[in-house]
């Protein structure tokens, strides 16, 4: 089972503090249904291709939890870990501290800090790791198993285990830990496990098969389709930032990978093994039927384990504008899993032609409305902003007290 | 409702008052003075109409009541309501009331007779209000009440007729929305603010305090990130670290088997090391011993050469002194021959020099001799010139003579007088008398001069007699004839006065001339005498520069210097006799010149052979003592410059040093001859070097025995080199391993940093949000707020506009300050005065007293016109109005209150009439064309008590 980039104690900023904690344990949740599919499928080992910790000073909590469900009763098999570019190698760091500090035997943890073949016990199968011992390098971190090529007549199955970014785009980061893209061939690999890309990728060999592949993180952390403005505050070490190959798709995954034997065809098959989903939805609610609507959401299937982003625009009338403030707002804030939000400044509101007279009178109000009407379309963004607020609050408050 | 009478009756002060038919409007000016009881006469109808029921017990009413009688007060007031006169009468004290209308019949029917009906329906004919509610309690005013209601209390009825005639100000909603935005506003703000000004924040609001936590909040996350980057430094730095590290202990390993290497080849080659080095050592003691007789040998040497060079230079000294005394003697000797020699030289020039003077002597004597035979024709030649100058004088003064000008002013003078005189006889009468003969000789008073008889002339022709102004002819037994001249008389009389002058001034000019005034020659001659003159002068000027040439300073002072010449001449003749004698010769001019060119050239001759012998001694005199100046120098040039090398030195100095050197030679060869004394012979020495020079070489041979190969030479650096090179690698080694130790140990310290970093930076997120989100929220009321205030007064404006312009107008025309708009309040009442150039706002309370009084009046009377129609006008009672107003204002006042009653139907919406009731103790304050004025103190009108 090849899993990777888990950003255990992950670093979300843009939501409140239950969010954050919820989305942070969905991570450690997330694990628990890798190791029930490790076991479900009995798997002979995990692979983990870097980055577990979102960083190398995650706190004690975050790793003692970490190494429990990795060292627990609850796994099947021995998990192979590397350190990535977000928990490197570094002195002091996590992998210094307990309880994952080098003199501490382990029953399942195999930490592989150096870059040198790793026999599987039982097994006909050596694993060729490449931790990083940096945020950022120009170094591949594979080069050095091209001094350990096949031997003839080796059985054994070779496994490189590596995190990196697959140097398939001209435009990627000459510091990223590029990594060849015939590395597999190169290397005499049978299956090169990558991690740091956040989306599951196959690539295929120059032998047309699918000898490399990201596993992509085990569980979202992005909303899929928006961009960084609509991010989580997270953000990687490489020097372009959230780019693409960052985004996840709002699902958590891994890959079961089969090998028979030396120089056959990995089998790969991706598993879903996130726990929450991520979704971002933009809706129109001119001509909606807001009620339909707002009951749409309410029975929503697993909206508990549904982060939901809802963006509304389009025009409505005073009611229905106190109704998505009170009644949608109240369901997908408490109904949804925390962090999930309704976006609705996009809304205009605008009563009834009919509805106006009567709803403002023919006092100082009217005159008021008129006034921010005229604001709200000057071409001065602060002064638009502020009149269209105003002009919310004025039709709440005249709507409110003329219900009184 | 207004007023049309009343008839009052024992009412405080007041015995009885009829006042009736009062005008329906215009002012009604009732009048008294003070004490007359016109405030009771206000009580009473307010009493009367509104305000007590007859039988009421009340304290107020009580006090209305006459004090010293027990008459009860009867109050009975006729008005105009809703179309109909009617007639409200109370007996106050008493049940005694009672309503009537007046009928078109014009009699009073009884409509209500019972107290309580009377009082009430009275009360809803006049506005259903009391005397100070209502509509009454804008128009209705008390004495000394100078100020508007307080909008709190202003009638709501009132309010509500002005909102149906003016218009709506704010609706209820409006209210309740206001209310809203106030109360939400008020969460961040606590006053507002000037125009155009941000309000400011109230302290220790939510949005205040989270602004505090963001700005504390954004500090300590800016801490974390800051400790943050450090920590990504020294992961960085552990890394290239790990580099180094990793490359130094591969260098390390390859010294250490070098270096073990060169050990063992250094333990290898020990034995020959040491066997060279006894050698070498030996080879180095060889040479220094036979360096060292080398030495003595050549110091040996150095002696003998010195020896050899000091008597050498000794002998050399000696025959120096020698010579240089030798060529002293001779030097001696020539100087003495050649003072000698200068001497008889000097005694020749002495001589010379005596011929010399002698010869001056000679040639002076001859000089005055000849000076004097001059001077003494000079003097005879002066003397001769005197003669003549002075009898050319002697000429000059016996023919004075005019000089051009005068000649010129005397023709001038009588080219005058003869205008004058040919005018005088141009205008001359001449008188002719021819008598018959025998006949008396008449007389002749002419011009005013005595009678004169004038006799016939003998020749017998006619007497004849020049008149110029009148003449008298007194002829003897016949009587006197007259003649006289007209006015030009006069100017004859000018004319021959002018004459006179002319003719006195030229006999003045000639005077001194020798010509007389008649002579008709006198011009010529005199032109004559200048002529003689001109020809005189030069010749009289020539004499005298002669005179001047010859004796400049007089014939005396020439005739001094010819004596004192005779005297030197005598004096020198007596020695130049002598000294002629002397010479042998004759002595005349040339021969003198001659004498003295040739004594001339002599004493040149021997000064130039003094100057020679002077010449030949100083230079004698330097050879032998030398040049003291060139000694000087060349002795600070160099000091030790041999004395006979330099030519300054003379003689005398060049055989002392000779002397002196030739001593120091001999002393110096002495010393070296004495250290040479005590040295080893010199076949001593050379058995020595000889010996030396065998030792060395055997020393040398054994050297090259003990031979080391390359390698054994350079095995010692080579195994330093490598031994210090190790060391340097293990010091870096050990500086990167401190180095790691180091950032490992601070990168310990971060556990947790990540979880801190997150939480810290999610907080600073959520204040953003949350600061952002609530000062939209304010910034949203705060619009809200300002943009109802400023909505509202402008809904204000426009509803209040008709009231507005009628009170500015009137405050124009009472020439209140120049204000551009009055802002009202939601209650129709005025706040705010706005000046012309809206810079100033001003509250109505901050205006002086009497401004207050005059715009609240304005106001009231516009208020109050507005809720007037024609159909049902309103009445204005004002108890002693305007008492803080100035003449000038209350004289315009009067046209204010002229204008409000007679209402305004131009406006929208119109301004009904009013019925204006003043009562006053200043009835001229109000005295208007078509005023009503009734004086209270007319018995038949009021009578006191």
């Amino acid at each position: 089972l090849h899993a990777a980039d888990l950003h255990l104690g992950l670093r979300i900023t843009r939501f409140d503090d239950s969010a954050c904690n919820r989305i942070g344990e969905a991570r450690f949740e997330a694990i628990e249904q890798l190791r029930s599919c490790a076991a479900k499928r009995e798997v002979d080992f995990i692979l983990i291709a870097g980055d577990i910790f979102d960083d190398h000073t995650v706190s004690r909590t975050v790793s003692e939890r970490a190494f429990a469900l990795f060292e627990g009763r609850g796994i099947p098999c021995p998990v192979y870990i590397i350190p990535g570019n977000h928990d490197p190698l570094s002195p002091g760091g996590v992998w210094d501290r307990d309880p994952w500090a080098r003199d501490r035997t382990t029953k399942h943890i195999q930490l592989l800090r150096e870059p040198a073949p790793v026999a599987v016990p039982g097994l006909p199968v050596t694993i060729f790791p490449c931790p990083l011992r940096n945020r950022n390098s120009i170094d591949d971190p594979t080069a050095w198993i091209l001094s350990h090529p096949r031997k003839s007549g080796d059985p054994a199955i070779r496994v490189g285990l590596a995190h990196g970014s697959l140097n398939l785009f001209p435009t990627l980061p000459q510091d990223d830990h590029l990594i060849r893209k015939d590395a597999a061939l190169a290397c005499g690999l049978d299956y090169l496990a990558l991690g740091h890309w956040h989306k599951p990728l196959y690539e295929r060999s120059a032998d047309a098969i699918e000898r490399t592949a990201y596993s992509g993180t085990h569980e979202p952390m992005r909303f899929p389709g928006c961009g960084a403005g609509l991010s989580t505050g997270w953000s990687s070490y490489s020097t372009d930032g959230d780019a693409e190959r960052f985004q996840d798709e709002g699902r958590g995954t891994a890959l079961f990978v089969s090998i028979e034997e030396a120089g056959a065809p990995p089998r790969i098959e991706t598993i879903e093994v996130g726990r929450l989903t991520w979704v971002a939805e933009r809706l129109d609610l001119t001509s909606r039927r807001l009620g339909e609507m707002i009951s749409t959401y309410a029975e929503r299937d697993n909206r508990e384990l549904t982060l939901l982003r809802l963006s509304l625009s389009g025009v409505v009338d005073p009611e229905e504008h106190l109704r998505i403030d009170s009644e949608l707002n109240e369901i997908i804030r408490n109904r949804y899993c925390p962090g999930s939000s309704l976006h609705a400044d996009d809304v205009l509101v605008e009563p009834k032609t009919e509805e106006l007279s009567k709803l403002v009178g023919d006092g100082v109000l009217s005159r008021v409305l008129g006034r921010l009407q005229q604001e709200s379309n000057s071409a001065d963004p602060d002064l638009k902003r502020v009149a269209d607020q105003a002009l919310k609050l004025l039709y709440r408050i005249a709507w409110e007290e003329r219900s009184q | 409702m207004i007023l049309q009478g009343f008839d009052i009756e024992n009412w405080s002060c007041i015995k009885r008052v009829s006042v009736a038919d009062l005008p329906p409007s215009g002012i009604i000016v009732l009048h008294g003075p003070n004490g007359t009881g016109k405030t009771s006469i206000v009580a009473a109808l307010r009493a009367c109409l509104m305000d007590f029921p007859s039988g009421s017990l009340s304290k107020e009413l009580k006090r209305w009541f006459p004090k010293n009688g027990t008459e009860k007060p009867r109050v009975s007031v006729t008005f105009r309501a809703r179309g109909y006169s009617w007639r409200i009468s109370k007996q106050f004290g008493s049940k005694e009331s009672k309503l009537e209308r007046l009928t078109a019949a014009g009699t009073w029917k009884l409509e209500k007779a019972t107290a309580a009906d009377a009082h009430e329906e009275s009360r809803k004919l006049v506005g259903d209000t009391n005397s100070d509610a209502g509509l009454h309690q804008l128009l209705w005013l008390s004495q000394a009440e100078i100020r508007l209601p307080d909008p709190k209390d202003f009638d709501t009825d009132v309010q509500s007729q002005l909102r149906t005639v003016l218009g709506v100000l704010q609706t209820p909603l409006d209210d309740c929305f206001l209310a809203r935005v106030k109360k939400e506003w008020s969460r961040w703000y606590g006053a507002r603010s000037k125009p155009g000004e941000k309000p400011k924040l109230k302290k220790d609001c939510a949005l205040d305090k989270a602004l505090v936590l963001l700005s504390q909040q954004t500090a300590e996350l800016s801490d974390i990130e800051e400790k943050h980057k450090e920590d990504e430094k020294r992961m960085e730095r552990s890394g290239d670290l790990e580099v180094v590290k990793r490359d130094l202990r591969r260098q390390q390993a390859e010294q250490t088997r070098q270096r073990d290497l060169l050990q063992q080849e250094y333990e290898n080659s020990l034995k020959r090391l040491e066997a060279h080095q006894l050698a070498a050592e030996r080879v180095r003691q060889a040479e220094k011993i036979r360096k060292d007789q080398h030495d003595a040998r050549q110091e040996r040497a150095l002696l003998e050469q010195r020896l050899h060079e000091a008597e050498r230079s000794a002998e050399t000294a000696r025959v120096d002194v020698e010579e240089t005394g030798r060529r002293l003697q001779v030097a001696e000797h020539e100087m003495r021959e050649l003072r000698r020699a200068f001497h008889a030289t000097a005694a020749k020039r002495q001589e010379l020099q005596t011929r010399q003077n002698e010869l001056g002597a000679l040639r002076q004597s001859l000089a005055l001799k000849d000076q004097m035979e001059t001077f003494q024709g000079n003097l005879q030649r002066a003397e001769q010139v005197c003669v003549e100058l002075d009898e050319l004088k002697r000429q000059a003064h016996a023919c004075a003579a005019p000089d051009d000008a005068t000649i010129l002013m005397l023709e001038t003078n009588r080219r005058k007088a003869d205008q004058s005189r040919a005018e005088l006889e141009a205008a001359a009468i001449v008188l002719t008398l021819m008598p018959e003969p025998g006949a008396a000789a008449p007389l002749l008073a002419i011009d005013g001069a005595p009678d004169a008889e004038a006799g016939p002339p003998a020749d017998g022709s006619p007497i004849t007699r020049s008149v110029r102004r009148r003449a008298q002819i007194r002829i003897p037994g016949w009587g006197r004839a007259e003649l006289s001249r007209g006015s030009d008389a006069r100017t004859l009389d000018q004319i021959e006065a002018d004459l006179r002058d002319l003719d006195r001034a030229f006999a003045e000019g000639i005077a001194d001339f020798g010509v007389t005034p008649g002579d008709p020659t006198a011009l010529d001659r005199l032109r004559r005498l200048a002529a003689d003159k001109k020809l005189r002068d030069p010749e009289l000027k020539r004499r005298q520069q002669e005179l001047d040439h010859l004796a400049p300073q007089g014939l005396d002072a020439l005739r001094s210097q010819i004596a004192r010449l005779e005297t030197l001449l005598q004096a020198g003749q007596s020695g130049a006799g002598a000294r002629s004698q002397r010479a042998g010769t004759v002595m005349d001019a040339a021969d003198l010149e001659r004498l003295a060119t040739q004594r001339k050239r002599e004493i040149e001759a021997n000064e130039t052979e003094i100057a020679v012998r002077q010449r030949e001694i100083r230079e004698l005199e330097i050879e032998i003592d030398g040049n003291a100046d060139a000694v000087g120098a060349s002795a600070a040039r160099n000091d030790r410059a041999e004395p006979h090398a330099t030519a300054a030195a003379g003689l005398r100095h060049q055989a002392v040093a000779a002397k002196e050197r030739l001593a120091s030679f001999r002393a110096t060869a002495d010393a070296v001859r004495d250290q040479l004394s005590r040295m080893s012979s010199a076949e001593r020495i050379e058995d020595s070097v000889r010996e030396a020079d065998r030792a060395l070489q055997t020393a040398r041979l054994e050297l090259d025995a003990a031979a080391l190969s390359e390698g054994e030479l350079t095995i010692r650096d080579r195994l330093d080199t490598a031994k210090e090179g190790l060391q340097a690698t293990e010091g870096r080694l050990a500086e990167a391993e401190r180095e790691f130790h180091q950032i490992e140990a601070v990168l310990r310290l971060s556990e947790g940093l990540h979880q801190k970093r997150a939480a810290a930076a999610t907080r600073v997120e959520e204040l953003h949000r949350r600061v952002e989100r609530e000062s939209l929220e304010r910034d949203a009321y705060d619009r809200l707020y300002g943009l109802f205030e400023e909505c509202r007064e402008k809904q204000l404006g426009a509803v209040m506009a008709p009231i507005e312009d009628r009170v500015l107008r009137w405050m124009r025309l009472v020439r209140i300050p120049d204000y551009q708009s009055i802002r009202f309040n939601d209650k129709f009442l005025p706040d705010q005065l706005i000046a012309r150039d809206l810079t100033t706002e001003l509250m109505l309370e901050e205006e002086s007293t009497g401004t207050i009084e005059q715009i609240a009046l304005m106001v009231r009377l516009a208020l109050g016109s507005v809720l007037s129609t024609q159909a049902e006008p309103v009445v204005a009672v004002l108890d002693d109005p305007l008492t803080h107003s100035d003449v000038v204002r209350l004289d315009r006042m009067r046209a204010v209150l002229k204008n409000a009653s007679a209402g305004d139907t131009g406006t929208v919406p119109p301004a009904g009439p009013l019925q204006i009731v003043v009562f006053t103790c200043h009835p001229e304050w109000f005295a208007l064309d078509g005023a009503k004025l009734i004086d209270l103190s007319q018995e038949n009108v009021m009578s006191r008590r």
